[in-house]
């Protein structure tokens, strides 16, 4: 060990004193031969003739020199730098060459590092908790009648029962998503937050990085308020100020709680959007523990631990018996039963609206990357094939293969170290724009960050990646034999088969391949533009819309006389806003998966039930078609004068139950039995356009029944729609300040035009469509460049083909003509592997697909002739080169 | 008379076992001791020097002969003093083995 350690501390001093050695190894053996003249002229010889002798005796100075050398073990390192010297400057040299390679490379390692961080940190990461997977979100799942799976949360009782009764879990809590008004002495916002049971912080293993959670007695119902803060609301809105706990917030009703800690980040990975987090008790009411109160309370999570080694499916199993005994004693077999209980993957959930785009996205890069791959090692193949006469003069002077593998491996680490700093740069601007779009898109995910573990996978496949294109293309020299031949022949023509016939493989391939993304983007594409294409069956441009919650004011307005009078003061105030026509509501918000929008059935007096047939209630203030710009086609309006029980059916609705035949004058009910003890029948006074109030991608979905509801009625929450002839922004504000004046503590969300609301839907097909089409466009770039890369490289290896065809009276046009065959050859062969891999490849795109078949004639079509013409432009410059070949020149070069 | 190979290591250190020396002086010193019949050839003390030096066998000084000319003297370190005894050791069971085939075999 010692000795190792002696010897180490050796060499690397010898490395750095590496002038200081060479010069006493200099003085040295001046020494020895000065020390045998002395002597020989002593013996009597003549200095002159001993000076002689001694150097012939002496030998080599030369190699004596180079021998210590090897033996101070520098050697390695000074070959080492000689080598990344040698490879600076012919890199240098050659600039073209060394600039697409790490511009290809950069680009694949940023797109590929990009969307693998947003994949992993999105959909792939472990929670934050321990042993995630033993963490489990309770929902329950309802089949309706498209055999479609409606998901919602679960509840209470099902938390209660599950509390008592099972033994295959190590804790559970139950937490409630609720929208708040929370006045924080600096702003007064609407906000998300969370109730949680007592237990949920020790579930989650979150730990306060401020204060403390709530404590026993904190949590009972007529304690004293507390909140505690999540760490996001905390740095953001009170500045990571250590003097928060004791502060107090303003809730609803006025209600004071004092804050008494922060929450750490890791409960930000369940839902980032959670600001503040309220202590809640459970009181069970047997009461209201009925089935449409158990199944189907959607801000409601009920989450579990299973206990180590506890099966899903037995805990599974366990929870359906507990529902089934439920059912059977508590709900006296009443209510309905269609509800199926499941455990949730509670990662799958969170990320759920991007996962699809995340890993069409993740496919596409993979694709760049292979694209790159090909074409980095096209380049590499024919710089290589280009440098053979260097390679084979060093060969022969001795420079051995291992030495020239080193070479081609330090450049190619060169070009890598630069693509991937590069790359990471990418990456992170990537990163910025991501975030930038997930707010908007899924604003409960965590920002992506640039992930430690990511980059380092991705830079252990770019190492991979050097190897083999460093290796390769000189792999593919030495086993044709080429190195070894310093000759005149290493230009004929034959030279080099191996090696062509892979660079025309990794054409093909690529082009193959970009012809894939691009089918794929035209097809987003055209989808995107259909969808830009529906016509919503409103005026959009006109309408501003901003929904307004009761609830929070709602014990102010007790009987309904009280709550009629605000609505009617709200109505009223909106119609005196300048330039506002007319004012009308909807109870379900517009745009959205409001639960109150579900699919149901619907009957018609006198006819039989079809349960094929589903339908949507909108329940709308008599103004609304006005409003909305939405054309009455049969019969007429609502009128301020109409009972409840009117209906308006659209086109849709008419064409599926009553298909030629006028429905005005049908009555028609909600349910798949009629109306019951206390309900009626809503009679249809006239009929609809079409409008596709759920988004414009659901144009052929559910048929819509909308029912009068006068304007003082409405529901505890409803949306205002203005129909404005001025722009919305003044309206907007002025909507605000009215409300603000009728009453400071109702909130107005969602205030903004329709058409704002309804680009704000396109946002991810806009996005996915955008990433999808451009990486098509770099593939398709990248892949040219290929074609282009190895037909000029064949030019220049056949220049001396081509002047004997010239020679023999081959006109320019022939010349001209036989490259772009031998470039087009290649697109073509690589376009029918390509369309081959769309037509199975295609069908993973389905989901994505709106109003355009996978196999959309005119998307192939177009995309083969802007593949070809592309194509002709990448072969035309070497075509011209080859025609320009001047006979004379070639065959005097030779 | 040819060197057998590896075995001009241990004579270095063998002759340094007595004293600090040049380079010159060591070629000279095996010349001496084995009444001329072994030459040292520059061209392999001089690396076997340099590699000695970097095992950390001999350190390297600086000095002057008696007749005043610049000089570098190698001597031994305690490492390579341990080495030499276990080197005298391997090379005295080496060569009774090769000896015992060499007569009886």
């Amino acid at each position: 060990m010692r000795r190792l350690l002696h010897e180490i501390r050796n060499r690397v001093r010898f490395l750095f004193g590496f002038n200081r050695k060479q010069r006493e190894l200099d003085e040295e053996i001046d020494f020895h031969l000065q020390e045998a003249i002395d002597e020989l002229v002593e013996s009597g010889v003549s200095p002159e003739e001993a000076r002689l002798r001694a150097l012939r005796e002496f030998g080599h100075a030369n190699s004596v020199l180079e021998d210590c050398r090897d033996s101070w073990g520098t050697r390695v390192v000074m070959d080492l730098i000689r080598d990344v010297r040698y490879s600076v400057r012919s890199l240098w040299k050659s600039k073209g060459f060394s600039f697409a390679v790490v511009a290809t490379l950069a680009l694949c390692i940023g797109v590929n590092t990009t969307v693998l961080s947003a994949l992993y940190s999105l959909v792939l990461k472990p929670l934050p908790v321990e042993n995630p997977e033993r963490l489990v979100r309770l929902f329950n799942v309802k089949e309706n009648r498209n055999s479609n799976f409606k998901h919602s949360g679960s509840s209470s009782g099902q938390y209660l029962d599950l509390r008592e009764r099972t033994d295959l879990f190590e804790g559970s809590a139950f937490t409630w998503t609720l929208n708040k008004l929370v006045d924080s002495g600096s702003s007064v916002r609407r906000v998300k937050t969370l109730s949680v049971t007592a237990d949920y912080f020790e579930l989650m293993n979150a730990k306060p990085v401020l204060g403390r959670f709530f404590s026993p007695e904190e949590m009972d119902r007529g304690a004293a308020k507390t909140v505690v803060l999540s760490q996001s609301v905390w740095e953001s809105e009170y500045e990571s100020n250590p003097k928060v706990i004791g502060k107090e917030i303003r809730v609803d009703d006025n209600v004071i709680h004092t804050i008494i800690g922060v929450a750490s980040r890791s409960l930000g990975a369940f839902d980032f959007e959670i600001k503040y987090i309220f202590p809640h008790d459970i009181v069970y009411d047997s009461s209201r523990d009925v089935a449409s109160n158990r199944y189907a309370r959607n801000s409601n999570d009920l989450w579990l631990r299973l206990k180590p080694g506890v099966s899903r499916e037995a805990a599974l199993g366990q929870i359906r018996a507990i529902e089934r005994r439920w059912y059977e004693e508590i709900a006296n077999n009443e209510g309905r039963r269609n509800y199926e209980t499941y455990d949730g993957n509670v990662q799958f959930e969170i990320a759920d609206p991007l996962e699809g785009s995340l890993y069409l996205l993740e496919s596409s890069s993979l694709l760049i990357l292979l694209v790159g791959c090909f074409n980095v090692m096209t380049l590499s193949l024919s710089r290589v094939n280009h440098k053979r006469h260097e390679l084979s003069i060093r060969n022969a002077l001795g420079s051995g293969k291992s030495r020239l593998r080193r070479l081609m491996l330090v450049e190619s680490a060169f070009l890598i170290g630069a693509a991937a700093a590069a790359g990471v740069i990418l990456a992170w601007g990537g990163l910025y724009l991501i975030n930038g779009y997930l707010s908007a898109m899924s604003p409960s995910s965590m920002p992506v960050g640039l992930d430690l573990n990511v980059v380092a996978t991705a830079f252990a496949a770019t190492v991979g990646i050097v190897s083999v294109i460093g290796l390769f293309p000189l792999e593919i020299l030495w086993k044709t034999g080429l190195l070894r031949r310093v000759d005149g022949s290493q230009r004929s023509s034959s030279a080099g088969g191996l090696s062509r016939t892979v660079s025309n493989c990794m054409v093909v391939g690529q082009i193959a391949v970009a012809f894939v993304m691009l089918i794929g983007g035209g097809l987003l594409f055209r989808s995107f533009q259909n969808v830009l294409n529906v016509d919503p069956g409103f005026e959009a441009t006109q309408v501003v819309q901003g929904r307004l919650d009761f609830s929070t004011v709602y014990t102010f307005y007790k009987n309904r006389a009280d709550g009629a009078v605000l609505k009617r003061r709200i109505h009223e105030a909106m119609k005196g806003i300048p330039g506002v026509e007319s004012v009308s509501f909807s109870v379900i918000q517009m745009f959205s998966n409001d639960l109150r929008a579900a699919d149901q059935p619907s009957i018609v007096r006198g006819e039989e039930f079809d349960p094929s047939q589903v339908s949507i209630t909108y329940l709308v203030s008599p103004e609304f078609f006005t409003t909305m710009g939405i054309p009455i086609l049969e019969g007429r309006s609502f009128n301020a004068g109409d009972i409840q029980y009117t209906a308006i059916v659209d086109e849709l609705f008419a064409r599926r139950y009553f298909g030629d035949r006028s429905p005005v004058g049908a009555e028609i009910h909600g349910s798949h039995k009629g109306p019951g003890p206390k309900q009626r029948w809503h009679r249809i006074v006239g009929v609809a356009g079409r409008a596709n109030l759920r988004g414009l991608e659901q144009w052929d979905g559910v048929p819509i029944i909308y029912s009068n509801e006068p304007i003082e009625f409405g529901d505890l929450e409803y949306t205002i729609l203005l129909r404005v002839s001025r722009p919305a922004e003044g309206v907007v504000r002025d909507m605000r300040a009215k409300i603000h004046e009728i009453d400071p503590r109702l909130p107005l969300s969602y205030a903004g035009p329709l058409d704002e609301a309804l680009d704000e839907m396109l946002l991810s097909r806009k996005g996915i469509t955008l990433l999808l089409v451009s990486f098509a466009a770099l593939a398709l770039f990248l892949s040219l460049t290929g074609v282009y890369a190895v037909l000029a490289y064949d030019v220049s290896q056949r220049g001396r083909e081509i002047g004997i065809r010239k020679a023999l009276g081959s006109s320019r046009q022939r010349i001209h003509s036989m490259i772009l065959k031998t470039g087009l050859a290649k697109t073509f062969t690589g376009l029918g592997l390509g369309i081959v891999g769309a037509l199975f490849l295609s069908r993973f795109l389905e989901s994505f697909l709106f109003g355009v078949a996978r196999l959309d004639t005119a998307t192939y079509v177009g995309s083969v002739s802007l593949f070809v013409f592309a194509a002709l432009l990448a072969c035309y410059l070497p075509a011209r080169r080859a025609a320009n070949v001047d006979p004379l020149e070639t065959m005097a070069a030779e | 008379m040819d060197l057998l190979q590896g075995t001009l290591d241990m004579l270095i250190l063998r002759i340094l076992s007595s004293g600090k020396r040049h380079g010159y002086d060591i070629t000279k010193r095996i010349l001496l001791l084995s009444d001329s019949k072994l030459k040292v050839g520059h061209g392999s003390l001089y690396p076997a020097l340099h590699r000695l030096e970097t095992k950390g066998f001999i350190t390297s000084s600086r000095g002057h002969t008696e007749k005043g000319r610049a000089a570098k003297f190698y001597e031994l370190t305690s490492v390579g003093r341990e080495q030499i005894s276990s080197e005298k050791q391997q090379w005295e069971e080496f060569a009774a083995v090769i000896n015992r085939i060499m007569e009886e075999g």
